[in-house]
């Protein structure tokens, strides 16, 4: 579906948000078809890794390839920059789902009238969605806002998906539904990048993992990882993950 | 004299007096939705000058009692210029200068507290700017601002009796006028009341069914 060579390249991406240094020369590399998952305890720096490779808050310093773009940070002027959407696509915690508009519209928007009818019957069928299509945002639940969220970015048919813990509000059911999905379109040569909490929804699907801790990659591997973390920041963080489950 | 009574003797002096009223209202509904609108976005654009000069304008403003201002822009102010400004002037002045730093108001604030989390949604999904601003924020600024916007034209439309202050000869004038020659307080002043209710009650409701109807929460709560 997609060229091979399609690959997003960070390099030593710094960035500090007050004074304090959020990301710390992380750098990693996404190849087409492949899945990430970035996990980490809360405020190791993931979503703000994912905002800056994403170009939402652009890097102090680093560089950053997407396809065929190429970035150097810091950037001098903002106005020049060539954005990679919706190539590059985010989809956020907290969905952003616009208010104004009913389910069926926030996911056809950017989509401009072109909407192919057969995906989007297929992704709604797929996630369960008929039943509140023409429902306004605060009309649903928050699972449902944020299955829309994610079909409003399947729909755009990415290159690269990021994704910020989007099955947070979802019941475990619903998330293997997604998971497996999201298996399905990185098979067709969609890049995705998947920062989670959840410990084993990240080994099941990803063919790398990236553990973050202040700011840093403190290990990075297969999935294996998980099982067998090499670090003690590792070790620790799952054993604590898993005494909570 | 019955309240129609009233309104049938006096009706080509009510008709006159409603028909100033109503002009007075046209020029400050009209400027304060031309003006208020560009002075509130300039605010938001350029928070440090033009922003602050809100602030403070609608802070003074807010602080000064309506019939003030009226009189000390008709009397004091003229004869310090040496001018004479017609009352129906000077009130339409006044009172579209309140209305334009209400609706300035109301406009910064819905584009300051515009949750930018919408305009990043519409730009990782491809929209250019200009859709952005028309299919995103536009339509969600105009459902959250259209309630306030009536009720302070409402509001607007109330405070014309003032002008009645510095002669201006609006419907509240014409009522005092009426009641001079038939000294009949309580008739008069509820026939006043039910050329009110005809104009405020349908923009009340208005805003408030609007409200209801298309004004959502934007917390994503």
């Amino acid at each position: 579906m997609y060229p091979k060579n399609n690959m997003l390249l960070a390099k030593n991406i710094n960035k500090k948000i007050g004074g304090r240094d959020i990301l710390k020369n992380i750098s990693c590399s996404l190849e087409s078809g492949e899945i990430i998952s970035i996990i980490g305890p809360s405020g190791a720096g993931k979503t703000t890794f994912l905002r800056a490779i994403s170009l939402i808050d652009l890097p102090d310093s680093g560089s950053l390839e997407i396809g065929e773009d190429r970035y150097q940070f810091p950037i001098k002027r903002v106005e020049d920059i060539r954005y990679p959407y919706p190539n590059l696509t985010v989809v956020f915690q907290q969905f952003f789902i616009w208010p104004h508009l009913t389910v069926r519209e926030n996911i056809i928007l950017a989509l401009r009238g072109n909407v192919d009818k057969k995906h989007f019957n297929e992704l709604v069928g797929l996630f369960q969605m008929n039943e509140f299509l023409d429902r306004y945002p605060n009309e649903v639940s928050l699972g449902q806002r944020q299955r829309t969220a994610l079909v409003r970015a399947l729909m755009l048919k990415p290159k690269y998906l990021l994704l910020d813990e989007v099955t947070s509000a979802l019941d475990i059911e619903q998330a293997h539904l997604i998971l497996g999905h999201l298996k399905h379109i990185a098979e067709k040569g969609v890049g995705i990048i998947f920062v989670s909490h959840a410990l084993h929804l990240a080994s099941k699907i990803s063919d790398k993992v990236i553990f973050f801790d202040d700011g840093k990659i403190v290990e990075e591997g297969t999935s294996k990882i998980i099982k067998n973390p090499k670090t003690d920041r590792l070790k620790k963080f799952i054993n604590i993950s898993q005494q909570i489950i | 004299m019955s309240v129609w009574n009233i309104i049938y003797t006096y009706k080509e002096g009510l008709l006159s007096g409603l028909l100033v009223t109503l002009g007075l209202c046209v020029i400050i509904w009209l400027s304060g939705l031309i003006f208020g609108v560009l002075f509130g976005a300039f605010a938001h654009r350029q928070k440090k000058s033009t922003g602050w000069f809100l602030k403070i304008l609608s802070f003074l403003l807010a602080s000064t009692p309506v019939l003030v201002l009226l009189f000390w822009l008709h009397y004091p102010l003229q004869s310090l210029l040496g001018v004479v400004i017609v009352p129906f002037i000077t009130a339409a002045f006044t009172l579209s200068l309140i209305n334009i730093v209400g609706v300035a108001q109301i406009v910064r604030d819905a584009l300051d507290d515009f949750p930018q989390q919408y305009v990043i949604a519409g730009k990782v999904c491809g929209l250019t700017e200009r859709e952005i601003f028309s299919k995103i924020e536009l339509p969600i600024i105009f459902r959250q601002t259209i309630p306030q916007f009536l009720t302070l034209q409402v509001s607007m439309l109330q405070l014309t009796l003032f002008a009645s202050l510095i002669s201006v000869q609006e419907l509240f004038r014409v009522a005092q006028q009426i009641n001079s020659i038939i000294y009949k307080p309580i008739e008069i002043y509820t026939a006043l009341a039910v050329f009110f209710i005809a104009i405020c009650l349908p923009l009340n409701l208005f805003a408030y069914w609007f409200k209801n109807t298309y004004t959502r929460n934007v917390s994503e709560k």
